[in-house]
């Protein structure tokens, strides 16, 4: 069993979906992540282990080797791909709640901006790092968060903008969560922002990449 | 309005290679095999997605002030900052173009991403990016070689939102280009298709176009800028 584990950590690492995938070339022919899982599950792994030993892990080697420079946006969207694959595999037990995760993150870029590129690659290794994402989309409304707030109080935000004309968003949006939840943690990102920024508008963080605000939202869940 | 010369290009002509693509997707040199074969896919899969146009129009007058650096250019005054200024301020006239690879790119990078294809949505972002780079290089050489018959010579290309040109400066832009090119601006400056390009390029027998400018310009986040990449051809 701990060997099924291994290598759907390998494959979540490596990129490998499954086996009709031919990326990476050296894994060509063999069962992915989405086969693997569904054995895993069948010859009675825990879907917490196959969670916490293989899909978390792996992710979280993925983000360190992304930080470092060692692998590129696209490895690291393959490796995404395959850790959905295994993640369809446990959406039963997260409904039932017989996998619970690390807590909720709500992102969403914010108005007047439609970018949605860097959001989802945060998105998708936040998920992989065990958190439930509610991804808003692009264009959102200050409402928009609060609303998703009433049903996840507990929830962190993540606020995402491209352009300095939009950035300035973020503030208004901050303020109108914090005039109903003062407690809620924010995090912000996007090409133009700064720490700088981050302090004058009260977010709680700004990270420059992915691994940065996973590391962060880990902090937070211990 | 003073005529708009407007090109439209084929995906083909472009001939955009999957290395174009590599500076963007994080690579220093060629990408790799299996990344390439990826991008090869996707380039197959969007070569109809493309409505590629643009163009420019010539403003013979402009004034330039040092006192706030600001370039007027028919009606609009813009406040081009220090580094655009410096590299504008010999110019005897002003072009201002815009150009586009249309939405097709953009919706398929959606419904991939929507689809869970992570990858290739980013891929076709990157793409759509490349050619219109691509496109807007081919109209700065036609606008090079134009003038050069008339002994003149271009700058290299500036944009609302770099180099310190701030992005909501694009309404002021777009106020001086014609509307019916398909590209309008959201109220935040936000071109759509957001795959489009605008901006301005000084023309005249004293001006001179630089390889790499990103040494000149403060915006240390700049991805053209991170990746050593010269956004003017």
């Amino acid at each position: 069993m701990s060997n099924l584990i291994e290598q759907i950590a390998i494959c979540v690492e490596n990129g490998k979906v499954n086996a009709a995938s031919p990326y990476p070339p050296q894994m060509k022919g063999q069962p992915g992540s989405d086969e693997l899982t569904k054995q895993a599950l069948e010859e009675g792994v825990s879907p917490n282990d196959l969670l916490n030993k293989a899909l978390v892990p792996a992710m979280e080697k993925v983000g360190q080797k992304f930080s470092e420079n060692k692998i590129f946006v696209p490895q690291m969207l393959l490796s995404a791909k395959a850790m959905a694959a295994s993640m369809q595999h446990l959406k039963p037990y997260f409904q039932s709640g017989e996998v619970k995760r690390k807590g909720t993150f709500i992102m969403g870029t914010v108005f007047g901006d439609l970018h949605d590129i860097g959001k989802n690659l945060c998105c998708m290794m936040i998920e992989g790092a065990g958190w439930e994402v509610i991804d808003l989309g692009v264009d959102v409304q200050p409402e928009k968060f609060v609303d998703e707030l009433d049903h996840h109080p507990d929830a962190v935000v993540g606020l995402s903008a491209l352009l300095t004309t939009t950035m300035v968003n973020m503030a208004t949006i901050i303020d109108f969560i914090r005039n109903k939840y003062p407690q809620t943690k924010v995090a912000i990102g996007g090409a133009p922002i700064n720490n700088d920024f981050a302090k004058q508008i009260n977010a709680d963080v700004y990270t420059k990449d992915p691994q940065g605000l996973v590391v962060w939202l880990d902090r937070l869940s211990v | 309005m003073n005529k708009f010369v407007e090109y439209r290009f084929s995906y083909r002509e472009l001939a955009v290679s999957p290395n174009a693509a590599a500076p963007m997707l994080g690579y220093d040199g060629d990408l790799p095999e299996e990344i390439t074969e990826m991008v090869r896919e996707v380039m197959d899969e969007t070569a109809g997605c493309y409505d590629i146009r643009g163009g420019y129009v010539i403003f013979d007058h402009s004034h330039f002030n040092k006192d706030g650096y600001t370039l007027t250019v028919g009606e609009a005054t813009f406040q081009i900052g220090k580094i655009i200024f410096n590299q504008l301020k010999r110019s005897s006239q002003i072009a201002a173009f815009v150009c586009t690879a249309g939405v097709g790119i953009e919706q398929y990078s959606r419904a991939m991403l929507a689809a869970n294809e992570p990858l290739k949505g980013f891929i076709a972002d990157i793409l759509g990016g490349a050619v219109v780079e691509a496109a807007t290089d081919k109209i700065q050489k036609e606008l090079s070689h134009n003038m050069k018959a008339k002994g003149l010579k271009i700058t290299n290309r500036y944009s609302p939102g770099y180099c310190g040109w701030q992005t909501v400066e694009q309404h002021k832009l777009f106020a001086q280009l014609p509307s019916n090119l398909g590209v309008r601006l959201t109220d935040s400056a936000l071109m759509q298709p957001m795959k489009s390009v605008s901006g301005i390029i000084g023309i005249g027998a004293d001006v001179r176009f630089n390889q790499y400018t990103c040494r000149i310009c403060e915006a240390t986040h700049c991805v053209y800028r991170f990746k050593k990449v010269s956004v003017m051809n």
